[in-house]
Protein backbone atom coordinates (compact mmCIF):
# COMPACT_ATOMS: atom_id res chain seq x y z
CA UNK A 1 0.00 0.00 0.00
CA UNK A 2 1.11 3.69 -0.79
CA UNK A 3 2.46 5.05 2.34
CA UNK A 4 1.14 8.98 2.58
CA UNK A 5 3.41 11.63 4.52
CA UNK A 6 1.34 13.01 7.85
CA UNK A 7 0.09 16.37 6.90
CA UNK A 8 2.98 17.77 10.05
CA UNK A 9 5.72 15.98 8.06
CA UNK A 10 5.10 18.35 5.16
CA UNK A 11 4.43 21.42 7.27
CA UNK A 12 7.75 20.96 9.10
CA UNK A 13 9.79 19.88 6.02
CA UNK A 14 8.54 22.85 3.46
CA UNK A 15 9.94 26.67 4.76
CA UNK A 16 7.40 28.20 2.63
CA UNK A 17 4.18 26.87 4.80
CA UNK A 18 6.88 28.13 7.90
CA UNK A 19 6.50 31.48 6.08
CA UNK A 20 2.77 31.61 5.39
CA UNK A 21 2.23 30.79 8.83
CA UNK A 22 4.19 32.86 10.45
CA UNK A 23 2.16 35.31 8.03
CA UNK A 24 -1.19 33.69 9.32
CA UNK A 25 0.10 34.97 12.67
CA UNK A 26 0.88 38.35 11.13
CA UNK A 27 -2.42 38.75 10.07
CA UNK A 28 -3.94 36.91 13.10
CA UNK A 29 -2.65 40.27 14.74
CA UNK A 30 -3.35 42.63 12.77
CA UNK A 31 -7.20 41.89 12.90
CA UNK A 32 -6.64 41.65 16.86
CA UNK A 33 -4.71 44.87 16.75
CA UNK A 34 -7.67 46.59 14.50
CA UNK A 35 -10.54 44.81 16.90
CA UNK A 36 -8.60 46.79 19.78
CA UNK A 37 -8.68 49.82 17.76
CA UNK A 38 -12.08 49.51 16.82
CA UNK A 39 -12.78 48.96 20.59
CA UNK A 40 -10.79 51.54 21.48
CA UNK A 41 -11.86 54.18 19.18
CA UNK A 42 -15.69 53.00 20.54
CA UNK A 43 -14.93 53.12 24.07
CA UNK A 44 -12.10 55.30 24.80
CA UNK A 45 -12.01 58.01 21.54
CA UNK A 46 -15.85 58.70 20.79
CA UNK A 47 -16.52 59.88 24.26
CA UNK A 48 -13.27 62.11 24.11
CA UNK A 49 -14.41 63.92 21.03
CA UNK A 50 -17.57 64.41 22.57
CA UNK A 51 -16.19 66.10 25.49
CA UNK A 52 -13.68 67.92 23.28
CA UNK A 53 -16.92 68.64 21.23
CA UNK A 54 -19.15 70.09 23.71
CA UNK A 55 -15.70 72.05 25.56
CA UNK A 56 -15.44 73.52 22.09
CA UNK A 57 -18.89 74.38 21.70
CA UNK A 58 -18.92 76.26 25.25
CA UNK A 59 -15.58 77.97 23.52
CA UNK A 60 -17.21 78.91 20.78
CA UNK A 61 -20.37 80.16 22.92
CA UNK A 62 -18.10 82.39 25.09
CA UNK A 63 -16.80 83.76 21.92
CA UNK A 64 -20.21 84.83 20.64
CA UNK A 65 -21.25 86.04 23.72
CA UNK A 66 -17.63 87.78 23.77
CA UNK A 67 -18.78 89.33 20.19
CA UNK A 68 -21.80 90.70 21.71
CA UNK A 69 -20.51 92.22 24.32
CA UNK A 70 -18.49 94.30 21.69
CA UNK A 71 -21.31 94.96 19.34
CA UNK A 72 -23.65 96.15 21.94
CA UNK A 73 -21.76 98.29 24.48
CA UNK A 74 -24.52 99.64 26.23
CA UNK A 75 -26.22 96.56 27.24
CA UNK A 76 -22.70 95.25 28.18
CA UNK A 77 -22.50 98.34 30.38
CA UNK A 78 -26.10 98.05 31.76
CA UNK A 79 -24.80 94.64 32.40
CA UNK A 80 -21.67 95.21 34.17
CA UNK A 81 -23.14 97.81 36.25
CA UNK A 82 -26.01 95.74 37.54
CA UNK A 83 -23.46 93.00 38.38
CA UNK A 84 -23.91 92.94 42.22
CA UNK A 85 -27.56 93.15 41.77
CA UNK A 86 -27.48 88.98 40.43
CA UNK A 87 -25.71 88.29 43.64
CA UNK A 88 -28.40 89.88 46.14
CA UNK A 89 -29.49 87.64 49.01
CA UNK A 90 -33.92 88.07 49.83
CA UNK A 91 -33.07 90.37 52.32
CA UNK A 92 -30.81 92.62 50.03
CA UNK A 93 -33.83 92.43 47.50
CA UNK A 94 -36.07 93.15 50.33
CA UNK A 95 -34.00 96.37 51.45
CA UNK A 96 -33.59 97.20 47.69
CA UNK A 97 -37.07 97.30 47.12
CA UNK A 98 -38.24 99.28 50.22
CA UNK A 99 -35.44 101.99 49.36
CA UNK A 100 -36.86 101.79 46.03
CA UNK A 101 -40.54 102.63 46.89
CA UNK A 102 -39.58 105.32 49.61
CA UNK A 103 -38.19 107.28 46.88
CA UNK A 104 -41.60 107.22 45.16
CA UNK A 105 -43.45 107.82 48.60
CA UNK A 106 -44.89 104.16 48.25
CA UNK A 107 -45.78 102.58 51.38
CA UNK A 108 -44.58 98.89 51.00
CA UNK A 109 -47.57 96.42 52.67
CA UNK A 110 -45.70 93.06 51.85
CA UNK A 111 -42.13 91.89 50.02
CA UNK A 112 -42.32 87.91 49.68
CA UNK A 113 -40.02 86.01 47.84
CA UNK A 114 -39.32 82.30 46.85
CA UNK A 115 -36.53 80.53 45.34
CA UNK A 116 -37.03 78.20 41.93
CA UNK A 117 -35.18 76.81 38.76
CA UNK A 118 -36.29 77.85 35.24
CA UNK A 119 -34.44 77.50 31.57
CA UNK A 120 -31.57 76.61 33.37
CA UNK A 121 -31.54 80.27 35.34
CA UNK A 122 -32.00 80.34 39.67
CA UNK A 123 -34.59 83.22 40.09
CA UNK A 124 -36.27 84.55 42.90
CA UNK A 125 -40.68 84.87 42.11
CA UNK A 126 -41.16 87.42 44.65
CA UNK A 127 -44.75 89.24 45.52
CA UNK A 128 -44.40 93.18 46.53
CA UNK A 129 -48.16 95.18 47.94
CA UNK A 130 -47.75 98.57 47.99
CA UNK A 131 -50.00 101.80 48.35
CA UNK A 132 -50.07 105.43 47.35
CA UNK A 133 -52.05 108.04 47.61
CA UNK A 134 -52.02 108.66 43.68
CA UNK A 135 -51.47 105.83 40.90
CA UNK A 136 -48.87 108.09 38.66
CA UNK A 137 -46.59 107.22 41.99
CA UNK A 138 -46.98 103.81 41.22
CA UNK A 139 -46.33 104.05 37.21
CA UNK A 140 -43.50 105.77 38.11
CA UNK A 141 -42.42 102.96 40.18
CA UNK A 142 -43.27 100.46 37.74
CA UNK A 143 -41.56 102.94 34.84
CA UNK A 144 -38.19 102.54 37.03
CA UNK A 145 -38.45 98.74 37.54
CA UNK A 146 -39.04 98.04 34.33
CA UNK A 147 -36.08 100.76 32.67
CA UNK A 148 -33.59 100.58 35.21
CA UNK A 149 -33.55 97.09 36.41
CA UNK A 150 -33.92 95.67 32.98
CA UNK A 151 -32.64 91.94 32.98
CA UNK A 152 -32.65 91.58 36.94
CA UNK A 153 -36.03 91.76 37.49
CA UNK A 154 -38.92 91.00 35.20
CA UNK A 155 -42.68 92.35 36.27
CA UNK A 156 -45.04 89.39 35.75
CA UNK A 157 -48.11 90.79 36.57
CA UNK A 158 -49.24 93.86 38.03
CA UNK A 159 -53.09 94.61 39.79
CA UNK A 160 -53.80 98.04 40.50
CA UNK A 161 -57.11 99.11 42.20
CA UNK A 162 -58.67 101.61 44.37
CA UNK A 163 -58.42 100.79 48.21
CA UNK A 164 -61.27 103.49 49.28
CA UNK A 165 -64.50 104.59 48.00
CA UNK A 166 -64.12 108.14 47.07
CA UNK A 167 -66.76 110.02 49.46
CA UNK A 168 -67.53 113.45 50.22
CA UNK A 169 -66.08 112.86 53.60
CA UNK A 170 -63.19 111.04 51.66
CA UNK A 171 -62.64 114.19 49.90
CA UNK A 172 -62.47 116.47 52.61
CA UNK A 173 -60.00 114.07 54.70
CA UNK A 174 -57.51 114.22 50.94
CA UNK A 175 -57.93 118.31 51.26
CA UNK A 176 -57.04 118.87 54.91
CA UNK A 177 -54.21 116.07 54.26
CA UNK A 178 -55.20 113.93 56.55
CA UNK A 179 -55.38 110.52 53.89
CA UNK A 180 -52.37 108.56 52.79
CA UNK A 181 -53.27 106.08 50.53
CA UNK A 182 -55.78 105.56 48.33
CA UNK A 183 -54.58 102.95 45.67
CA UNK A 184 -53.02 99.71 46.09
CA UNK A 185 -50.78 97.90 43.63
CA UNK A 186 -49.64 94.43 43.86
CA UNK A 187 -46.89 93.49 41.48
CA UNK A 188 -45.71 89.96 40.62
CA UNK A 189 -42.09 90.10 39.73
CA UNK A 190 -38.78 87.48 39.24
CA UNK A 191 -35.20 88.28 39.94
CA UNK A 192 -32.59 86.57 38.60
CA UNK A 193 -29.81 85.32 40.74
CA UNK A 194 -26.07 83.76 39.76
CA UNK B 1 12.24 36.89 1.28
CA UNK B 2 9.56 37.93 -1.59
CA UNK B 3 11.93 36.31 -4.39
CA UNK B 4 11.73 33.19 -2.50
CA UNK B 5 7.87 33.43 -2.70
CA UNK B 6 7.68 34.91 -5.97
CA UNK B 7 9.27 31.19 -6.67
CA UNK B 8 7.48 29.35 -4.78
CA UNK B 9 3.90 31.04 -5.85
CA UNK B 10 5.41 30.45 -9.98
CA UNK B 11 5.60 26.40 -8.80
CA UNK B 12 1.45 26.71 -9.09
CA UNK B 13 1.37 28.01 -12.10
CA UNK B 14 4.42 26.82 -14.42
CA UNK B 15 6.07 23.44 -14.42
CA UNK B 16 8.61 21.09 -16.07
CA UNK B 17 8.10 18.28 -18.07
CA UNK B 18 10.10 14.78 -17.92
CA UNK B 19 9.82 12.91 -20.96
CA UNK B 20 10.64 9.00 -19.98
CA UNK B 21 10.70 7.13 -23.59
CA UNK B 22 12.90 4.71 -25.70
CA UNK B 23 15.00 7.97 -26.68
CA UNK B 24 15.75 8.32 -23.08
CA UNK B 25 14.92 11.41 -20.92
CA UNK B 26 14.07 14.40 -22.11
CA UNK B 27 13.41 17.75 -20.52
CA UNK B 28 11.20 19.99 -21.68
CA UNK B 29 11.83 23.71 -19.56
CA UNK B 30 10.14 25.97 -21.59
CA UNK B 31 12.32 26.32 -24.23
CA UNK B 32 12.10 23.36 -26.24
CA UNK B 33 13.03 19.42 -25.44
CA UNK B 34 16.33 18.84 -24.35
CA UNK B 35 18.29 15.77 -22.91
CA UNK B 36 18.61 15.25 -19.54
CA UNK B 37 22.16 15.15 -17.47
CA UNK B 38 23.26 14.98 -14.06
CA UNK B 39 23.68 19.07 -13.88
CA UNK B 40 19.96 19.75 -15.38
CA UNK B 41 18.60 17.10 -12.53
CA UNK B 42 19.15 20.70 -10.15
CA UNK B 43 17.22 21.95 -11.97
CA UNK B 44 14.22 19.97 -11.63
CA UNK B 45 13.83 20.70 -7.93
CA UNK B 46 12.82 24.74 -8.83
CA UNK B 47 9.31 23.92 -10.33
CA UNK B 48 6.62 21.22 -9.85
CA UNK B 49 7.10 18.40 -12.72
CA UNK B 50 4.67 16.58 -14.59
CA UNK B 51 6.18 13.04 -15.43
CA UNK B 52 5.46 11.18 -19.12
CA UNK B 53 6.23 7.52 -19.44
CA UNK B 54 5.83 6.58 -22.78
CA UNK B 55 4.37 3.63 -24.44
CA UNK B 56 7.69 2.08 -25.01
CA UNK B 57 8.28 1.62 -21.79
CA UNK B 58 5.72 -0.52 -20.99
CA UNK B 59 5.82 -4.80 -21.50
CA UNK B 60 3.21 -5.96 -22.80
CA UNK B 61 1.72 -9.48 -23.06
CA UNK B 62 -1.10 -10.68 -25.09
CA UNK B 63 -1.76 -7.25 -25.57
CA UNK B 64 -1.87 -6.00 -22.27
CA UNK B 65 0.22 -3.66 -19.75
CA UNK B 66 2.68 -6.05 -17.64
CA UNK B 67 4.74 -3.60 -15.78
CA UNK B 68 6.75 -1.05 -16.81
CA UNK B 69 10.45 -1.86 -18.00
CA UNK B 70 13.09 1.13 -17.58
CA UNK B 71 16.95 0.65 -17.82
CA UNK B 72 19.15 1.03 -14.78
CA UNK B 73 19.48 5.03 -15.98
CA UNK B 74 15.63 6.49 -15.91
CA UNK B 75 15.30 3.60 -12.59
CA UNK B 76 17.97 5.97 -11.02
CA UNK B 77 16.74 9.29 -11.80
CA UNK B 78 12.76 8.30 -11.39
CA UNK B 79 14.29 7.22 -7.79
CA UNK B 80 15.97 10.86 -7.72
CA UNK B 81 12.86 12.40 -8.38
CA UNK B 82 10.94 10.55 -5.74
CA UNK B 83 13.78 12.41 -3.37
CA UNK B 84 13.76 15.30 -4.50
CA UNK B 85 11.36 18.04 -2.79
CA UNK B 86 9.95 18.55 -6.14
CA UNK B 87 6.13 18.65 -6.45
CA UNK B 88 4.88 15.89 -8.77
CA UNK B 89 1.59 17.57 -10.44
CA UNK B 90 1.36 14.55 -12.31
CA UNK B 91 2.02 11.57 -13.91
CA UNK B 92 1.29 10.91 -17.77
CA UNK B 93 1.18 7.22 -18.77
CA UNK B 94 0.87 6.86 -22.39
CA UNK B 95 0.59 3.24 -23.18
CA UNK B 96 0.40 2.19 -26.62
CA UNK B 97 -2.52 -1.02 -26.23
CA UNK B 98 -4.76 1.07 -27.93
CA UNK B 99 -5.06 0.94 -31.92
CA UNK B 100 -8.61 3.10 -32.19
CA UNK B 101 -11.20 4.92 -30.65
CA UNK B 102 -13.52 7.82 -30.83
CA UNK B 103 -14.38 10.32 -28.12
CA UNK B 104 -16.79 9.38 -25.42
CA UNK B 105 -18.77 10.81 -22.42
CA UNK B 106 -16.02 10.48 -19.60
CA UNK B 107 -12.93 10.63 -21.25
CA UNK B 108 -11.53 13.86 -23.26
CA UNK B 109 -8.78 14.33 -26.07
CA UNK B 110 -5.47 16.07 -25.06
CA UNK B 111 -3.05 17.30 -27.62
CA UNK B 112 0.65 16.38 -26.23
CA UNK B 113 4.07 16.79 -28.18
CA UNK B 114 2.20 16.90 -31.32
CA UNK B 115 0.10 13.87 -30.28
CA UNK B 116 -3.30 13.08 -29.85
CA UNK B 117 -4.50 11.71 -26.37
CA UNK B 118 -7.46 9.76 -24.60
CA UNK B 119 -7.44 10.38 -21.30
CA UNK B 120 -9.53 10.12 -18.02
CA UNK B 121 -8.84 11.19 -14.57
CA UNK B 122 -8.48 8.89 -11.77
CA UNK B 123 -7.35 9.26 -8.02
CA UNK B 124 -5.99 13.00 -9.17
CA UNK B 125 -3.38 10.46 -11.81
CA UNK B 126 -3.93 11.29 -15.45
CA UNK B 127 -4.39 8.47 -17.69
CA UNK B 128 -3.60 8.72 -21.45
CA UNK B 129 -3.65 6.54 -24.16
CA UNK B 130 -3.19 7.30 -27.89
CA UNK B 131 -6.39 8.27 -30.20
CA UNK B 132 -7.78 5.50 -32.21
CA UNK B 133 -10.98 5.57 -33.63
CA UNK B 134 -11.34 1.57 -33.42
CA UNK B 135 -12.40 -0.85 -30.65
CA UNK B 136 -13.52 1.45 -28.51
CA UNK B 137 -14.65 -1.14 -25.82
CA UNK B 138 -11.31 -3.16 -25.71
CA UNK B 139 -9.57 -0.18 -24.98
CA UNK B 140 -11.34 1.08 -22.20
CA UNK B 141 -11.75 -2.53 -20.64
CA UNK B 142 -7.89 -2.37 -21.03
CA UNK B 143 -7.65 0.98 -19.40
CA UNK B 144 -9.81 -0.46 -16.21
CA UNK B 145 -7.94 -3.71 -15.83
CA UNK B 146 -4.80 -1.04 -16.19
CA UNK B 147 -6.19 0.92 -13.03
CA UNK B 148 -6.98 -2.20 -10.65
CA UNK B 149 -3.79 -3.17 -11.71
CA UNK B 150 -2.70 -0.27 -9.89
CA UNK B 151 -5.21 -0.44 -7.14
CA UNK B 152 -7.77 1.43 -7.82
CA UNK B 153 -10.51 0.78 -6.37
CA UNK B 154 -13.94 0.47 -9.04
CA UNK B 155 -15.25 3.08 -6.95
CA UNK B 156 -13.15 5.63 -9.14
CA UNK B 157 -14.12 4.52 -12.24
CA UNK B 158 -17.03 5.59 -14.42
CA UNK B 159 -18.89 2.66 -13.94
CA UNK B 160 -21.87 4.21 -15.98
CA UNK B 161 -19.60 4.98 -18.43
CA UNK B 162 -18.26 1.65 -18.53
CA UNK B 163 -21.66 0.16 -18.64
CA UNK B 164 -22.00 2.19 -21.72
CA UNK B 165 -19.91 0.66 -23.57
CA UNK B 166 -21.88 -2.82 -22.93
CA UNK B 167 -18.77 -4.66 -20.43
CA UNK B 168 -19.76 -6.58 -17.80
CA UNK B 169 -18.16 -5.71 -14.24
CA UNK B 170 -17.44 -8.81 -13.67
CA UNK B 171 -15.97 -9.98 -16.38
CA UNK B 172 -13.58 -6.85 -15.96
CA UNK B 173 -12.41 -8.04 -11.93
CA UNK B 174 -12.38 -11.79 -12.75
CA UNK B 175 -9.90 -10.78 -16.18
CA UNK B 176 -8.44 -8.23 -13.32
CA UNK B 177 -7.81 -11.21 -10.55
CA UNK B 178 -6.31 -13.45 -13.07
CA UNK B 179 -3.45 -10.90 -14.26
CA UNK B 180 -3.43 -9.38 -10.27
CA UNK B 181 -2.37 -13.10 -9.83
CA UNK B 182 0.46 -13.15 -12.51
CA UNK B 183 1.72 -9.77 -12.03
CA UNK B 184 2.26 -9.66 -7.95
CA UNK B 185 4.63 -12.19 -8.56
CA UNK B 186 6.95 -10.36 -11.19
CA UNK B 187 5.83 -7.02 -10.48
CA UNK B 188 9.32 -4.48 -9.20
CA UNK B 189 7.21 -1.62 -10.43
CA UNK B 190 4.57 -1.63 -8.67
CA UNK B 191 6.09 -0.18 -5.51
CA UNK B 192 7.79 2.60 -7.92
CA UNK B 193 4.44 3.58 -9.37
CA UNK B 194 2.70 3.25 -5.77
CA UNK B 195 5.38 5.92 -4.34
CA UNK B 196 5.14 8.00 -7.27
CA UNK B 197 1.01 8.48 -6.94
CA UNK B 198 2.10 8.63 -2.99
CA UNK B 199 4.53 11.62 -3.98
CA UNK B 200 2.11 12.77 -6.42
CA UNK B 201 -0.43 13.07 -3.88
CA UNK B 202 1.67 14.37 -1.18
CA UNK B 203 2.26 17.43 -3.58
CA UNK B 204 -1.36 18.00 -4.22
CA UNK B 205 -1.66 17.84 -0.61
CA UNK B 206 0.75 20.28 -0.21
CA UNK B 207 -1.16 22.46 -2.07
CA UNK B 208 -4.33 22.12 -0.84
CA UNK B 209 -2.93 23.45 2.49
CA UNK B 210 -0.94 26.15 1.32
CA UNK B 211 -4.37 27.12 -0.68
CA UNK B 212 -5.90 26.85 2.55
CA UNK B 213 -3.46 29.32 4.40
CA UNK B 214 -3.63 31.40 1.45
CA UNK B 215 -7.48 31.70 1.85
CA UNK B 216 -7.61 32.11 5.58
CA UNK B 217 -4.56 34.82 5.20
CA UNK B 218 -7.01 36.52 2.45
CA UNK B 219 -10.03 36.08 4.68
CA UNK B 220 -8.10 37.62 7.67
CA UNK B 221 -7.06 40.64 5.19
CA UNK B 222 -10.37 40.83 4.81
CA UNK B 223 -12.02 41.14 8.57
CA UNK B 224 -8.47 43.79 8.95
CA UNK B 225 -9.65 45.54 6.06
CA UNK B 226 -13.21 45.87 7.18
CA UNK B 227 -11.69 46.81 10.58
CA UNK B 228 -9.86 49.37 9.35
CA UNK B 229 -12.48 50.78 7.21
CA UNK B 230 -14.46 50.61 10.67
CA UNK B 231 -11.87 52.58 12.47
CA UNK B 232 -11.72 55.12 9.77
CA UNK B 233 -15.35 55.35 9.31
CA UNK B 234 -15.63 56.08 13.13
CA UNK B 235 -12.63 58.24 13.21
CA UNK B 236 -14.22 60.12 10.26
CA UNK B 237 -17.98 60.81 11.85
CA UNK B 238 -16.52 61.74 15.16
CA UNK B 239 -13.36 64.04 14.80
CA UNK B 240 -14.80 67.47 15.71
CA UNK B 241 -12.93 68.56 12.91
CA UNK B 242 -14.55 72.14 12.44
CA UNK B 243 -13.57 72.66 16.20
CA UNK B 244 -10.21 73.17 15.66
CA UNK B 245 -10.81 76.51 15.02
CA UNK B 246 -8.55 79.03 16.76
CA UNK B 247 -11.32 79.99 19.77
CA UNK B 248 -10.16 82.90 21.91
CA UNK B 249 -10.11 81.46 25.19
CA UNK B 250 -10.78 83.17 28.47
CA UNK B 251 -9.83 83.44 31.78
CA UNK B 252 -11.99 81.43 34.57
CA UNK B 253 -13.14 85.02 36.02
CA UNK B 254 -14.31 86.38 32.14
CA UNK B 255 -15.85 83.12 31.36
CA UNK B 256 -18.18 83.41 34.37
CA UNK B 257 -18.86 86.76 33.54
CA UNK B 258 -19.91 86.12 29.87
CA UNK B 259 -22.05 83.10 31.27
CA UNK B 260 -23.79 85.54 33.34
CA UNK B 261 -24.07 88.09 30.18
CA UNK B 262 -25.67 85.23 28.35
CA UNK B 263 -28.40 84.49 31.18
CA UNK B 264 -29.29 88.24 31.74
CA UNK B 265 -29.78 88.44 27.85
CA UNK B 266 -32.03 85.34 28.41
CA UNK B 267 -34.23 86.86 30.75
CA UNK B 268 -34.28 89.95 29.12
CA UNK B 269 -35.33 88.16 25.87
CA UNK B 270 -37.87 85.89 28.03
CA UNK B 271 -39.97 88.57 29.60
CA UNK B 272 -42.35 90.63 28.32
CA UNK B 273 -42.00 94.16 29.36
CA UNK B 274 -45.03 95.98 30.41
CA UNK B 275 -45.47 98.81 28.18
CA UNK B 276 -46.84 101.94 30.71
CA UNK B 277 -46.68 104.23 28.24
CA UNK B 278 -49.29 103.22 25.87
CA UNK B 279 -51.39 103.50 29.78
CA UNK B 280 -50.55 106.83 30.74
CA UNK B 281 -50.81 108.01 26.71
CA UNK B 282 -54.68 107.85 27.56
CA UNK B 283 -54.69 109.52 30.86
CA UNK B 284 -52.11 112.21 29.00
CA UNK B 285 -54.88 112.43 25.78
CA UNK B 286 -57.73 113.27 28.23
CA UNK B 287 -56.72 114.66 31.35
CA UNK B 288 -59.51 114.93 34.19
CA UNK B 289 -61.91 113.69 31.58
CA UNK B 290 -61.42 109.42 32.38
CA UNK B 291 -60.17 108.00 35.54
CA UNK B 292 -58.92 104.53 36.36
CA UNK B 293 -60.58 102.26 38.55
CA UNK B 294 -58.78 98.99 38.39
CA UNK B 295 -55.74 98.29 36.51
CA UNK B 296 -54.66 94.61 35.49
CA UNK B 297 -51.79 93.88 33.51
CA UNK B 298 -50.02 90.14 32.54
CA UNK B 299 -48.68 87.95 29.78
CA UNK B 300 -48.65 91.52 27.56
CA UNK B 301 -51.97 91.99 27.96
CA UNK B 302 -53.46 95.79 29.54
CA UNK B 303 -57.54 95.43 31.39
CA UNK B 304 -58.48 98.49 32.42
CA UNK B 305 -61.47 99.29 34.04
CA UNK B 306 -62.42 103.36 33.49
CA UNK B 307 -64.64 105.77 33.97
CA UNK B 308 -65.46 108.72 32.18
CA UNK B 309 -65.92 112.06 33.90
CA UNK B 310 -70.14 112.76 34.02
CA UNK B 311 -68.87 116.19 32.90
CA UNK B 312 -67.64 115.00 29.49
CA UNK B 313 -69.27 112.07 28.93
CA UNK B 314 -70.70 113.69 25.66
CA UNK B 315 -66.92 113.20 24.39
CA UNK B 316 -67.56 109.43 24.71
CA UNK B 317 -67.65 108.63 21.79
CA UNK B 318 -64.88 110.80 20.66
CA UNK B 319 -62.40 108.92 23.36
CA UNK B 320 -63.32 105.69 22.07
CA UNK B 321 -63.02 106.76 18.50
CA UNK B 322 -59.76 107.65 19.76
CA UNK B 323 -58.46 104.20 21.53
CA UNK B 324 -59.25 102.07 18.78
CA UNK B 325 -56.72 103.76 16.74
CA UNK B 326 -54.48 104.52 18.87
CA UNK B 327 -54.41 101.13 21.09
CA UNK B 328 -53.07 97.91 19.51
CA UNK B 329 -55.82 94.86 19.35
CA UNK B 330 -57.72 97.10 21.80
CA UNK B 331 -61.24 96.10 22.87
CA UNK B 332 -63.84 98.42 24.47
CA UNK B 333 -66.65 96.57 26.29
CA UNK B 334 -69.05 98.29 28.15
CA UNK B 335 -69.90 97.80 31.69
CA UNK B 336 -74.01 97.44 31.84
CA UNK B 337 -73.82 99.40 35.47
CA UNK B 338 -73.36 103.04 34.42
CA UNK B 339 -72.99 104.70 31.14
CA UNK B 340 -69.29 106.15 32.15
CA UNK B 341 -68.35 103.36 32.92
CA UNK B 342 -66.36 100.92 30.70
CA UNK B 343 -63.45 97.86 30.50
CA UNK B 344 -60.99 98.31 27.90
CA UNK B 345 -58.06 95.74 26.71
CA UNK B 346 -55.09 96.15 25.11
CA UNK B 347 -51.75 94.92 24.30
CA UNK B 348 -49.20 96.25 25.42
Amino acid sequence: MRKLNPLWVLIAKDQMIKWLLLRLCACFCLVLTLCGGYLAMDLLLIPYYQSQQSFHQQLRLENELYKISLNERERWQNYEKMMPLFGFSDDKIKIALKLLCKNYNLTVLACRLSQEEKQEMLIKPGVLTVTSLLDSRIFSFLQHLNNKLSGVLAIKMIKLHRSRELTKDLLAKIKSGQVSDLVEATIEFEWLVF
Amino acid sequence: MWEKLTYRLNTFCDAHVLYVGKSGLLLYAGDGMQGLSDNSLNVLGKKPLILVIETSQFLQIDQSIEHIDLSDYQGEILKKIEELPLILCTVLFLPSLITKTEDRAGFSNICFLGKNYLYFQCKGVVFSVECSAENISTQIQECCLYLKRFQFSDADLNVADVEKENLIEIEIINKCAIRSGRLNAQLKDNEMVSRLISKQESGQLYRRVVCSIFSVIGGMLGIAFLLLWLNLDIFLRNHPWGQWVANKSFSEEERSKLNGFKKYLDFEEINNKCDLDKLRAIFNQFPEKIVATDVNWGMGKWKVALIINPHYLHEKSEILQWIDSNMTNSKVVESGVQESQFYLEFEG
